[in-house]
């Protein structure tokens, strides 16, 4: 007999998602992604330094299509 | 011929079907219904309880196929990087013209589409690892723990003609009937699979709240069987301009 137990699921996937979340969890990671993207970002200023400093026929940039 | 049965006319479908020699007690179930009865804020949750719960009522075997566990999965996933993206201020790190999308497309609905998911992925802005951690701390841990509700609980039965040959009329699917499907009807391969799956099994209906669905098996001129649907979406696929033979 089939018993209607979709509520009851439904409750705990909701709580899944509460938990996955959860206010404390996600400021905790907001920081850890934002050193992690700040670092990325200076990566890239470096890398578009390095490029602005190479001479015009070397900057893969420049490169013209065949 | 296919026809279309509203929810509140069910027992009189039911009372006709009971009377058939080759019932069975088993309704095949589409994944609109699986996903709108275990997300709760989903806007069909109401509706598919009332199905459900008339189902169960009748003591029906709910069934399925494992396509459609796959799409809950799928359709989770979508839900939780849509709700990463917004809490945690990603769209200030990608293009503008992104950004702009994302928000737009977000005003009318609560899940990004496949689409903007992929554009969000290989975003020049965005570092992997970024993507990585945030996979790893809001997708992994609620997709596992959703994955083993689905294998463990017995709210549906996820099934194939290898796993319950009485279930269904063949021994194994032929797949080019989805084939078919698409070609007749121009409907997607995973609802068409679906379709395929419940034209070969022993249920008398499919029950969806999905048009699409509903509208292909109007179309598609082999398939024999019925579709149960809220009285909301019946009344949209009277719209549609089938003929009235087609609603029970």
């Amino acid at each position: 007999m089939a018993k209607n137990t979709f509520r009851e699921t439904a409750k705990k996937i909701t709580k899944i998602r509460e938990k996955a979340f959860d206010k404390e969890k996600i400021d905790k990671l907001r920081e850890k992604l934002g050193k992690i993207q700040h670092e990325y970002d200076a990566e890239l200023a470096i890398e578009e330094q390095k490029r602005a400093a190479l001479p015009a026929e070397q900057n893969p940039l420049n490169e013209c299509p065949r | 011929m296919s026809k279309i049965i509203p929810v509140n006319r069910f027992e009189i479908y039911y009372n006709n079907l009971i009377k058939k020699s080759d019932f069975i007690n088993s309704a095949f179930i589409d994944s609109n219904i699986v996903i709108s009865a275990y997300d709760e804020d989903h806007s069909f949750n109401p509706s598919t309880m009332v199905l459900l719960d008339l189902l169960t009522d009748k003591d029906f075997n709910l069934y399925t196929s494992v396509i459609v566990r796959s799409e809950v999965l799928n359709y989770f996933r979508k839900q939780y990087i849509s709700k990463i993206i917004l809490e945690h201020d990603i769209l200030n790190k990608v293009r503008p013209v992104l950004k702009d999308k994302i928000e737009n497309y977000m005003k009318q609905h609560d899940i990004l589409s496949e689409k903007l998911i992929k554009d969000l992925m290989s975003d020049f802005k965005i570092k992997y690892t970024v993507w990585k951690e945030l996979c790893k701390s809001c997708i992994n841990d609620p997709i596992n723990k959703i994955y083993d509700l689905l294998i463990s609980n017995k709210d549906f039965t996820y099934k194939s003609p290898q796993d319950d040959p009485d279930l269904f009329t063949v021994e194994r699917i032929p797949w080019d009937g989805a084939k078919d499907i698409i070609a007749t009807t121009g409907i997607g391969s995973a609802d068409a699979m679906i379709i395929n799956i419940f034209n070969y099994s022993k249920s008398p209906f499919i029950v969806t709240n999905d048009l699409d669905i509903a509208y292909a098996i109007l179309c598609a001129h082999k398939i024999n069987k019925d579709v149960l649907t809220s009285e909301d979406q019946y009344k949209k696929l009277k719209k549609y301009g089938f003929p009235d033979y087609y609603f029970f």
